[in-house]
């Protein structure tokens, strides 16, 4: 069986250099680059060992394991098993579980974005047979950038343009809407 | 609130179709333990985290997509341009609003065809670690495969080292190990393509003597030869498509992608003689054989290019790195 295989004919490709590398049967590029992380047998689970002498400092979930570090938000001794390693720092289950160290920060696996929802909405009057849709979509702008303003929403996009963009054409909206509504209201009355 | 992580973009950008209704942009970027791939619809953003410390391998192939998107493109163009031809020129059927949206057409196909030539030949690119094969969808080109795995190589290297070639190459065999279930992999190119190509080339060839010597061939042996040549050509086919192909829906979809290209071409070609001869295709489509045929044209060339197109961008499901879930350990390595 084959290591790597060639994408367009499904061909055996020859052995990878980790240079780029040509299929003979169709002349296709490709590349393969290994690291040692291949070579690296699996990791195993640690367990915390147990507490055989009186005194000595255990951990605050597991009486019987012996402590081996503090949770850094709680203060808490944790054993091996309970020591939650998340880049250099270390935290209890409790803490991670909650977010009270903030550790999850960044972590989420999905995220909205509440400022292009905000941009959409303010565009929608703009398209002339939703001009009306202004009384709805204003207040909710405004709402959306109040609410989000220092929020955190992409992990990858920064800037709050979109929100004060937003702000900027639903005010404009308003201003426009209610200009109108009064010189309208200012003819009924003459 | 923690410091947010700095992110640095990753080359590739790729736009993809889910559930054939929604289109997503995946972006790639760098932090400073992770890759993260992002999968990003208009209202909201989905995660996922590759840590360099458990990169195993990077691999990036070049594809075929980009090449038959292109003969796709260039079968819908000229279609349209001879459709366009008819309008402009036909002395009794000639329609400037026809030929003006046909022109359209034309110009707006070849954007599409010069801006795919432009970014040159398709690739995939694939990182694996302890979980599997992560297939990196914002990678769809040869370039920006290089450009993607170039960056992820030096901070792999960063993390965990220098890549260990060398050190693999001694475990190479150990390596060629099945995945779970029957392989798709074979030493050879799939001999069923070389039966549509054969059908292709009958197709062209029926189209060259018909309008080489009019009147000769008559529409029932062209009807008869499309028949049999089709169906030698989808049981060739679908011989091969356990060995060779991915799934029967691979099979059937390009089978579909080359019969109606050739048809395409073929009607095209039809047409552009009719309005070289000074007739009108409308004036010839009162008779039922031809009116049918004048209707099967649109309808051709739009599932010509869905026929191309459907199978280039259907994902392979084949693992391309098979690789054990350990290795056995180097000398002096405990």
């Amino acid at each position: 069986m084959d290591a790597v295989v060639c994408q367009r004919c499904f061909s055996a490709l020859p052995e990878p250099d980790g240079e780029e590398i040509r299929c003979a049967q169709c002349g296709a590029h490709a590349r393969l680059m290994i690291y040692p992380a291949l070579l690296r047998p699996p990791d195993r689970g640690r367990v915390g060992e147990t507490l055989m002498i009186d005194g000595q400092s255990s951990c605050f979930y597991h009486p019987e394991k012996v402590a081996s570090v503090p949770c850094e938000t709680c203060g808490r001794f944790l054993c091996a098993l309970c020591d939650i390693e998340l880049g250099d720092r270390h935290v209890c289950p409790g803490c991670l579980g909650s977010d009270e160290s903030g550790a999850r920060s960044g972590m989420d696996a999905q995220r909205a974005l509440p400022d292009t929802i905000a941009l959409d909405l303010s565009i929608v009057p703009l398209i002339p047979i939703f001009w009306w849709a202004v009384v709805f979509t204003a207040p909710m702008v405004l709402f959306l950038c109040v609410q989000y303003w220092n929020a955190e929403t992409s992990l990858v996009r920064r800037g709050r343009w979109r929100l004060i963009l937003a702000l900027l054409i639903s005010g404009t909206e308003l201003v426009l809407i209610v200009t109108f509504l009064f010189f309208i209201l200012l003819g009924t009355l003459a | 609130m923690a410091d947010p992580i700095a992110y640095t973009r990753l080359p590739g950008i790729g736009n993809r179709f889910a559930d054939a209704t929604v289109v997503y942009g995946h972006r790639a970027y760098l932090g400073p333990d992770h890759v993260l791939l992002v999968r990003r619809s208009r209202y909201g953003e989905t995660y996922r985290r590759l840590y360099l410390d458990d990169i195993q391998a990077v691999f990036y192939a070049e594809t075929d997509n980009a090449r038959t998107f292109t003969i796709g493109a260039l079968v819908g163009c000229l279609s349209v341009a001879s459709l366009t031809i008819v309008f402009a020129q036909s002395p009794i059927g000639a329609s400037a609003a026809g030929a003006s949206i046909g022109l359209a057409g034309t110009i707006a196909l070849l954007v599409v065809l010069a801006a795919n030539v432009f970014r040159g030949a398709s690739a995939r690119c694939w990182i694996r670690t302890k979980g599997g094969e992560s297939l990196v969808p914002n990678v769809g080109r040869l370039r920006a495969a290089r450009r993607f795995a170039q960056a992820i190589e030096d901070a792999v290297s960063m993390r965990q080292g220098a890549a260990e070639h060398d050190r693999v190459k001694t475990h190479l065999s150990a390596l060629h190990v099945p995945l779970a279930g029957e392989s798709a992999v074979t030493a050879n190119r799939p001999k069923s393509d070389r039966g549509l190509w054969l059908f292709l080339f009958v197709e062209a060839a029926y189209a060259g003597l018909t309008m080489a010597m009019p009147g000769t061939f008559p529409p029932g042996l062209w009807i008869l030869i499309t028949v049999v040549v089709g169906a030698v050509a989808l049981m060739v086919l679908f011989r091969g498509s356990g060995k060779h192909w991915h799934s029967p829906y691979r099979a059937l979809v390009t089978a579909t992608g080359y019969y109606v290209t050739a048809r395409s071409l073929y009607w095209a070609l039809y047409w552009f003689m009719l309005t070289m001869e000074g007739t009108f295709i409308f004036e010839i489509a009162q008779q039922d054989l031809l009116k049918l045929g004048g209707l099967t044209i649109f309808g051709n060339i739009i599932l010509g290019g869905l026929g191309f197109i459907i199978p280039a961008s259907h994902p392979k499901r084949q693992t391309p790195v098979v690789v054990p879930d350990s290795m056995p350990p180097s000398d002096g390595e405990s």
